[in-house]
């Protein structure tokens, strides 16, 4: 996270999107984003089509300003791809960022395990603060019930039930990342002071 | 501040009394989300703001959003039929993994150029024939797949046409990715004294045969 010295409330923040195949990541930040998205996809070739007919192969990138007293924030959102045979480009992406989401669908038994796995190698990865965007939550609410369960969420971890495509929804995930975020941040510079 | 999240879980979830999150949410004037590409809201033309400039829009007072148009999501995939004497696959009729065909080519261009491995792999990561080293073929299918993708997304963004190939150097190797036609996807590791010229001169006369092979019977 920069935060430039002459304005100490304006933060660019450095977020992921991740998650497993069609949870919602290229929806995430299409329905967010300020400026097109650069997004990177391909069609799919394997059964995964019967979910849908394409799939991001590098990564999607998108821009959000959000405003709020004394904050001026810019979110730079990268999406990654949901398949693991490109966890390379998970930890491409996942360099120098600030927190990241991990999206899954409530509606599919397997991207809900599928997420654990990532979520897994995300915290192997990186410390850095996450929040859950539980997609598709109105129609799945026992999913979203089990979800902390499933995921193995620690005690504390947030999870957002969101519909991806709605952007008011879904800027309530990245708001609470970015909330995680700068409370994380507080955290670490206060720990430092000590 | 009591519509933050109208899907929340009491407790769990981001408090809505938060004075840090109602901070975020309530702050902005009500400014539409202007600059968003597809179907935000209705921006008013006299809105002048540069796109980076924009106030973000908290938008959580008032009305719902304009429908979304459907989602890529949520659109159906578009219905293939194979042949029917072809068992149905994941290629829909085409030459579908460890077709001979395929594994010829590589032999091919083998035989032309000194080579460590080749991948043909579908644009989409998944590995269709190749003759590599190491057992890795799911990686490197993918990384190829990655190669193409990038490589598209750069070319377009340049008014450059249509993608050719990328080729990365390193202090000793070349990994080289060459457009398929539309679906697929040549990689081609070479050793550091390897001639590139040669190279591209084979390969991309492969890469070409390998599209119209794997564009299937018009």
């Amino acid at each position: 996270m920069q935060t430039p010295a002459s304005a100490a409330e304006s933060v660019t923040v450095k977020l992921l999107v991740t998650g497993p195949f069609s949870a919602g990541k290229t929806t995430l930040i299409s329905a967010l984003s300020e400026i097109p998205v650069v997004a990177t996809e391909a069609a799919v070739s394997d059964h995964t089509i019967v979910t849908k007919a394409n799939t991001t192969v590098t990564m999607d990138f998108g821009k959000l300003t959000v405003e709020g007293e004394g904050l001026h924030a810019e979110l730079l959102m990268f999406g990654t791809p949901g398949q693991d045979r490109f966890s390379f480009m998970w930890d491409v992406l996942a360099k120098g960022m600030d927190g990241y989401v991990l999206m899954v669908d409530l509606s599919s038994r397997e991207s809900v395990e599928e997420a654990g796995k990532i979520l897994r190698y995300f915290r192997e990865m990186s410390g850095a603060p996450f929040v859950v965007g539980a997609n598709r939550a109105l129609d799945n609410p026992d999913a979203l019930e089990s979800l902390d369960t499933d995921l193995a969420l620690q005690p504390g971890a947030v999870v957002v039930p969101c519909e991806a495509t709605d952007r008011d929804s879904a800027k309530q995930v990245v708001l609470a990342l970015l909330l995680e975020v700068l409370t994380f941040v507080e955290d670490e510079a206060s720990v430092g002071a000590e | 501040m009591d519509r933050l999240n109208p899907f929340a879980r009491p407790g769990r979830i981001l408090s809505p009394t938060s004075p840090s999150a109602s901070a975020y949410a309530s702050a902005s004037p009500p400014s539409p989300a202007a600059a968003l590409p597809g179907p935000a809201p209705e921006a008013p033309q006299d809105h002048v703001s540069p796109p980076a400039q924009v106030v973000e829009d908290q938008a959580l007072t008032t009305a719902p959003a304009a429908p979304e148009a459907p989602a890529p999501l949520a659109s159906a995939p578009e219905p293939v039929a194979a042949p029917a004497d072809v068992a149905p696959s994941p290629t829909h009729g085409r030459p579908g993994p460890d077709d001979p065909r395929l594994h010829e080519a590589i032999r091919e261009l083998r035989n032309e150029i000194d080579l460590v491995g080749v991948m043909i792999a579908t644009s989409d990561g998944l590995a269709l024939a190749y003759d590599l080293p190491s057992d890795d073929s799911l990686r490197i299918a993918a990384m190829a797949a990655t190669g193409l993708g990038l490589g598209r997304r750069l070319v377009d963004s340049f008014g450059h046409e249509s993608f050719q190939e990328q080729v990365t150097r390193g202090s000793d190797g070349y990994f080289v990715v060459y457009s398929a036609g539309r679906d697929a996807v040549l990689a081609v590791i070479a050793p550091a004294s390897c001639n590139l010229g040669m190279l591209h001169h084979q390969a991309r006369r492969l890469a070409t045969r390998l599209g119209a092979l794997l564009a299937g019977p018009s």
